[in-house]
C-alpha cells in the first residue's frame, strides 16, 4: 500500500508570547492518501486554515506548532530544517490561498515568479522553464499564454490570478495541492471554472487536494472526503456522499441545515445555531460544542468527547456514539 | 489579515473582531487622557514634559538675573567649575542659568513654527481632499516640489524678506515645513474618504462640516498628533539653528534681555572657542537633544492613546485578560 | 410603488463608459427585490445611483415614496436622506471606527426630523434590542464586536433614521454560515414588524430566493431576467440565468452541469455589441448557428409577469 502523501498526527499550534500562549489547534489528525481529494469545512475560528498552513510548513514565526509525526511522501519532516523543508515540499507542494494578489509579487513579471520554482528545484534553464509556464498557463485554460507569460500580476482579473496560481503550483509536479478558500472572493461562475480545473488536475496528473472551506456545499462538491473543524479540533469525518445522509455530529447537521438551498421553505425561519464559538483564549471543559448543542447531556460538559471511527468516518460526539453503538446491538439482536 | 486575527475571531475570510480587552467604561472624553496614563511608558512620557513646562515657565523668574548677570572681572570663558557648572560665556554670564532660562523662548518659538505649519499644512490638505480630482493632484506636485528644497534654506530666504528675528524665524520655519503636514494630512484622509462609513454618513445626510471633522479628520486624529510631536522636534531644531545663525533671536537689553535668549543663540555665543571649550555649547545641545525626544515620545504615546484600538487600558501592573465579547453576547 | 425606477444609466463620475444603462423596476411597498449578478453587472452601482450618490444620466428617472428624485437637488437629497437607508457588505468598513456603536446609532437616530440629541439617546437601547443585541453592547467599539454583531448594529443605525427603504448591498457575504442565518431571519422579521421595504443585492441566489419577493437578473448593467423568486429558479428563461443557477455550489446536487460558463465578464468599457452576454452565452453564436442576431440586436426586456431580455429564451 502506497504511503499517504501528507500525515500529520495530533497537530497543536499556539500563537502569542511565551506564557501567554493561546491554543487555536488542539491535536489535529490529517491524512491525505495519494490523489484524494479532501476537504476541510468549517467556520472562522475553526482552525481550519491554521491547520491547513500548520501542514504545509508555512506559518509565521511567531506560532508555535507540535506534532507526534509529520511526513510528506514519507520524508519526516518535523524534525527537518528550512534547507530539508525546501528540498522535501519544493515544487511537491503547491499551495494557492484566497488573495492571489497578496501571494503574488506585483513587481515581476508573471512568468518569470512561475519560473523560479522549476529552475530552483528542477534545474531548468531560463527558457525551458519559462516553456513550462506558457504551457501551465494554457492547462489553467488562460487565454493568450504566451503574451500572458510576459505580463504582470496587475494585468490579470481576479479569476485569471488564481488560476495563475494554481499553474504556478503545477510548475513541478505537485503531490499535494493545498487550497486554502481559492475562490471565495471570485464570482461564483468563476468558482465552478475553477474548481473544475482542481478536479480536472486531480484526475489527469494525480495530484491530490486539501481544500480548505467554509462553504459546504463547494466541499461536498468537489472533495471524496470531508473533516469537519470546531473550535481548533476535527469533530467529523466522513465521505463527502455520506454528508446529506449519514452526518453524525450536530455541529455539521446544524451547519448544513443553515445554509439556505433552492428547496429551503421560504415562510420559515433560517436554522441557526445559537451562541457563538468559544474563544481560543479560555479553556474549555468538556465537548466545545456543548453550549450551542441541541443534544447536550451533562457529560457532555465535563468530557471531552474523542473522535471514534464509526461507518465510514468517525465522529467526536457522545450522543452520536451512543446512538450509534444503540442502533449496532440492535441490528445484532435481530 | 493576519492568521492570528482570523483565528481568533475572523468571519469567513474577512475583516476580524480582535478580542476585548479587559476595559473600564465612563465617559470617552476622559478615556484618551486616563489610558495616557495607565501605562509607565505614557506616564514617564508626560512627566517629562511637564518638567520642561516647569522649567520654561519658571527659569526666568528665579535665575533671570543669574542668566544675566555679567562678570567681566571675573572668568571669562571658563570651563566647567564648581560655581559656573557648564562654565561662563565671554560676557563671564553663566550658561547652565542661561540654558536653563532660554528653554521658554526656544519652547514658544518652536510651537509657533509648528502652529503654523500644521495650521497651513491641515487646511490646505483638507482642502486639496475636498476638492479631490485634478486640482488635488497639481496641488499635490505642488506640495512636493515644496518639500523638496531643504528647510533651513527655505527659512533662511524667508527671513530675507522679513527682518531677523524670532517671530520671523517662527513664521519662516513655519512655511518651509507647512508642506509636510499638508501630505501626511492627504495621504491619511485620502484613504479614508472612500469608505464605507463616510458614504452611510452622507446618506445619514449629516452635514459636510460634521463629515470633515467627526468622521474624516476624527480617523486619522491619532497619526496627526504623532505628526504634530515629531514636527514640533523638527521646529525646535531648525529654529535653534537659525537663532543659531543668527538670523532668528536677536540679542536685547534691558527689561528684554531675559526674554531674547534662546538656545540658538547660546549656541551662537559659545561655537567660536568649541575645540578649547566644548562644554560652552553642551548646555544648549542636550536641552535641544532632550525636548526633541521628550516631544516624540509623548506625541507617540499621546497618539496611541487616542486609537482605541491599540490603548493600553485597564491598570498598568495586572495581566490583561482576553474575552469574546461574541462569546459573551451573540444570540439567537 | 415605494420606489420606481425607469431608464436608469449612471456612470461613475470622471469615466466614459455607463456602467449602467437603462434599467427598469418597481418595488411595491413593504415587498422585496433582489438584483443578483456577478461583479461588473452594475448591481452596486445600481443601489449607488439609486441612493443619489452617483449623477445620473440621459432619460433616467427615480421616484421614491411618491417623489421624483432624480434631479438631485438640496430638495430631493432631503426626501431621500430621510426614505432611504444602507446596510453596507463589510462591517468593519461601514462603522466609524473610533465611535461607540451606541454614539454611531444616536447619531443616525438624531436625523429624523425634530428630535433631540437627548431623545435620540434614549432610541438606542430600543433600537439594539430591536436587531437582538443586548443595551451594554451601545459602549463597545466596533473593533470589540464580532461581524455578526457589527452587521446588526449597522442594520439598527440604518433603521434609526426611520427609512421606508433599505438598501441591503451584499449584507451577508461576509459573515459565517450560522450567523448568515441569523441576520437573514432578523431582516425578514424586521420587514414585518416595520413594513420595510427592502432593495437587496447579491450574488448569492440561494439567499436572494429566500430573502426576496422578485429578483431581477443584471448583467453587463443591463436586467436580462426578473421573475419571482421560485419561479425564476424554477424556470429560468435567460441562459445566464441558468447558467448562474448551475455554478452554484449544492449539496444536493443529483444532475451533471449542463449550463458551464466560459470566460469572465468584460469590464463597462468592453462590453459586447449586440447583447452584452453574447460571447460567453452557453447557448449563444459562439456555440450554436443561426443566432447572428444575438450579435447585431440588443435584446429588449419583454413580458409582463416575468421579463427577459433575449432572443432565444430558454422554453
Amino acid at each position: 500500500m502506497t504511503e499517504p502523501v501528507l500525515e500529520v498526527r495530533d497537530l497543536r499550534v499556539a500563537f502569542g508570547p511565551p506564557g501567554r500562549e493561546v491554543e487555536v489547534v488542539h491535536g489535529v489528525d490529517l491524512c491525505i492518501d495519494a490523489g484524494e481529494i479532501v476537504g476541510m469545512v468549517g467556520e472562522s475560528g475553526s482552525g481550519k486554515s491554521v491547520t491547513a498552513t500548520a501542514a504545509s510548513a508555512l506559518l509565521p514565526g511567531a506560532a508555535r506548532m507540535s506534532t507526534a509525526a509529520w511526513r510528506f511522501e514519507g520524508t519526516d519532516l518535523a524534525s527537518a530544517d528550512r534547507r530539508q523543508l525546501g528540498d522535501a515540499l519544493g515544487g511537491k507542494l503547491a499551495v494557492v490561498f484566497q488573495d492571489p494578489m497578496s501571494s503574488l509579487n506585483p513587481a515581476r513579471r508573471v512568468g518569470a515568479q512561475m519560473s523560479d520554482v522549476v529552475r530552483v528545484h528542477g534545474g531548468r534553464s531560463r527558457r525551458e522553464a519559462l516553456a513550462d509556464a506558457v504551457d501551465r498557463l494554457r492547462r489553467v485554460r488562460i487565454a493568450s499564454p504566451e503574451r500572458r507569460v510576459h505580463e504582470h500580476p496587475h494585468q490579470f482579473s481576479g479569476g485569471m490570478r488564481q488560476r495563475a496560481m494554481i499553474a504556478m503550483g503545477l510548475m513541478a509536479t505537485p503531490s499535494l495541492l493545498v487550497a486554502d478558500e481559492p475562490t471565495t472572493a471570485l464570482d461564483v461562475t468563476v468558482q465552478a471554472e475553477i474548481m473544475e480545473l482542481i478536479r480536472e488536475l486531480n484526475e489527469t496528473m494525480g495530484t491530490a487536494v486539501l481544500l480548505v472551506s467554509h462553504n459546504i456545499a463547494l466541499i461536498a462538491e468537489v472533495c471524496s472526503r470531508v473533516l469537519v473543524m470546531y473550535a481548533g479540533r476535527i469533530v467529523e469525518e466522513l465521505p463527502a456522499s455520506e454528508l446529506t445522509s449519514a452526518a453524525r455530529h450536530p455541529y455539521t447537521r446544524a451547519l448544513m441545515d443553515a445554509v439556505p438551498r433552492f428547496d429551503t421553505s421560504r415562510s420559515e425561519p433560517l436554522a441557526t445555531i445559537p451562541g457563538a464559538p468559544p474563544d481560543p483564549a479560555e479553556p474549555v471543559a468538556g465537548c466545545p460544542f456543548a453550549p450551542r448543542c441541541p443534544w447536550v447531556e451533562d457529560r457532555c460538559r465535563v468530557v471531552e468527547p474523542q473522535l471514534v471511527r464509526i461507518g465510514s468516518g468517525s465522529v467526536a460526539c457522545h450522543v452520536a456514539v451512543d446512538a450509534h453503538e444503540a442502533a449496532e446491538k440492535e441490528a445484532v439482536d435481530r | 489579515m493576519t492568521l492570528v486575527q482570523e483565528e481568533l475571531g475572523g468571519e469567513a475570510g474577512h475583516a476580524p473582531a480582535v478580542p476585548v480587552r479587559g476595559r473600564r467604561g465612563g465617559d470617552g472624553r476622559f478615556a484618551a487622557l486616563r489610558s495616557l496614563l495607565s501605562s509607565p511608558s505614557g506616564v514617564a512620557s508626560v512627566t517629562l514634559i511637564v518638567a520642561i513646562l516647569l522649567v520654561a515657565v519658571l527659569a526666568p523668574m528665579l535665575m533671570g538675573d543669574a542668566a544675566t548677570k555679567t562678570d567681566f572681572g571675573g572668568e571669562l570663558l571658563s570651563g566647567s567649575s564648581a560655581e559656573h557648572l557648564l562654565g561662563t560665556d565671554g560676557a563671564g554670564r553663566d550658561i547652565l542659568a542661561r540654558t536653563l532660562v532660554g528653554t521658554r523662548l526656544s519652547l514658544v518659538l518652536a510651537l509657533g513654527a509648528t502652529a503654523v505649519a500644521a495650521a497651513i499644512g491641515l487646511v490646505l490638505g483638507s482642502l486639496l481632499v475636498t476638492v479631490g480630482g485634478r486640482v488635488q493632484r497639481a496641488g499635490m506636485t505642488v506640495i512636493d516640489t515644496w518639500l523638496g528644497f531643504p528647510a533651513i534654506l527655505l527659512a533662511i530666504l524667508v527671513i530675507a524678506v522679513l527682518e531677523p528675528g524670532g517671530g520671523a524665524a517662527a513664521i519662516a520655519v513655519g512655511l518651509s515645513l507647512a508642506p509636510f503636514f499638508a501630505r501626511v494630512t492627504v495621504t491619511r484622509t485620502a484613504g479614508v474618504a472612500g469608505l464605507d462609513y463616510v458614504l452611510a454618513a452622507r446618506l445619514l445626510g449629516l452635514s459636510r462640516r460634521r463629515i470633515a471633522f467627526r468622521y474624516v479628520l476624527a480617523s486619522v486624529a491619532d497619526s496627526l498628533v504623532v505628526a504634530v510631536f515629531s514636527m514640533l522636534s523638527e521646529c525646535l531644531i531648525a529654529v535653534s539653528a537659525l537663532s543659531f545663525l543668527g538670523l532668528g533671536v536677536q540679542p536685547q537689553v534691558g527689561s528684554q534681555e531675559v526674554a531674547s535668549i534662546d538656545w540658538g543663540r547660546i549656541l551662537n555665543d559659545s561655537i567660536a572657542d568649541f575645540r578649547q571649550r566644548p562644554e560652552g555649547t553642551l548646555g544648549p545641545a542636550l536641552a535641544i537633544a532632550l525636548c526633541g525626544l521628550a516631544f516624540a515620545w509623548f506625541g507617540d504615546s499621546l497618539g496611541r492613546a487616542l486609537n482605541p484600538q491599540v490603548r493600553p487600558v485597564g491598570l498598568r501592573w495586572r495581566r490583561r485578560r482576553v474575552t469574546s465579547a461574541a462569546a459573551m453576547e451573540e444570540g439567537a | 410603488m415605494m420606489l420606481a425606477v425607469e431608464h436608469l444609466t449612471a456612470r461613475y463620475p470622471g469615466t466614459e463608459v455607463d456602467v449602467v444603462s437603462d434599467v427598469s423596476f418597481g418595488v411595491p411597498v413593504g415587498g422585496t427585490l433582489g438584483l443578483v449578478g456577478e461583479s461588473g453587472s452594475g448591481k452596486s452601482t445600481l443601489a449607488r445611483a439609486v441612493v443619489g450618490l452617483l449623477e445620473l444620466r440621459g432619460p433616467s428617472r427615480v421616484e421614491v415614496d411618491g417623489m421624483d428624485v432624480t434631479p438631485g437637488g438640496p430638495a430631493e437629497r432631503k426626501h431621500l436622506r430621510r426614505r432611504v437607508q444602507m446596510v453596507f457588505q463589510d462591517p468593519a468598513a461601514s462603522l466609524h471606527p473610533r465611535m461607540r456603536v451606541g454614539a454611531a446609532i444616536a447619531e443616525a437616530a438624531g436625523v429624523a426630523p425634530g428630535r433631540s440629541r437627548a431623545d435620540a439617546a434614549q432610541q438606542v437601547p430600543r433600537l439594539l434590542d430591536l436587531v437582538g443585541l443586548s443595551k451594554g453592547l451601545g459602549e463597545r467599539y466596533p473593533f470589540e464586536l464580532s461581524g455578526g454583531q457589527r452587521q446588526r448594529v449597522a442594520i439598527a443605525r440604518a433603521l434609526a433614521a426611520e427609512p421606508r427603504i433599505l438598501l441591503l448591498d451584499e449584507v451577508t457575504a461576509s459573515l459565517d454560515v450560522s450567523v448568515q442565518a441569523t441576520v437573514l431571519n432578523l431582516l425578514k422579521d424586521l420587514q414585518t414588524e416595520l413594513g420595510l421595504t427592502y432593495l437587496a443585492i447579491s450574488h448569492d441566489l440561494a439567499v436572494m430566493r429566500y430573502l426576496c419577493d422578485e429578483i431581477a437578473v443584471m448583467e453587463s448593467g443591463t436586467i436580462k431576467e426578473r421573475a419571482a423568486g421560485d419561479v425564476l429558479f424554477e424556470s429560468p428563461r435567460h441562459p445566464y440565468t441558468a447558467a448562474l443557477m448551475d455554478a452554484v455550489p449544492r449539496l444536493d446536487r443529483t444532475e451533471e452541469r449542463s449550463f458551464l460558463l466560459v470566460g469572465e465578464p468584460r469590464d463597462a468599457a468592453h462590453r459586447a455589441r449586440g447583447c452584452s452576454f453574447h460571447p460567453r452565452c452557453p447557448v449563444g453564436p459562439e456555440v450554436r448557428e443561426g443566432r447572428s442576431r444575438c450579435v447585431d440586436e440588443v435584446p429588449e426586456l419583454l413580458g409582463d409577469s416575468h421579463p427577459v431580455a433575449c432572443h432565444f429564451p430558454l422554453a
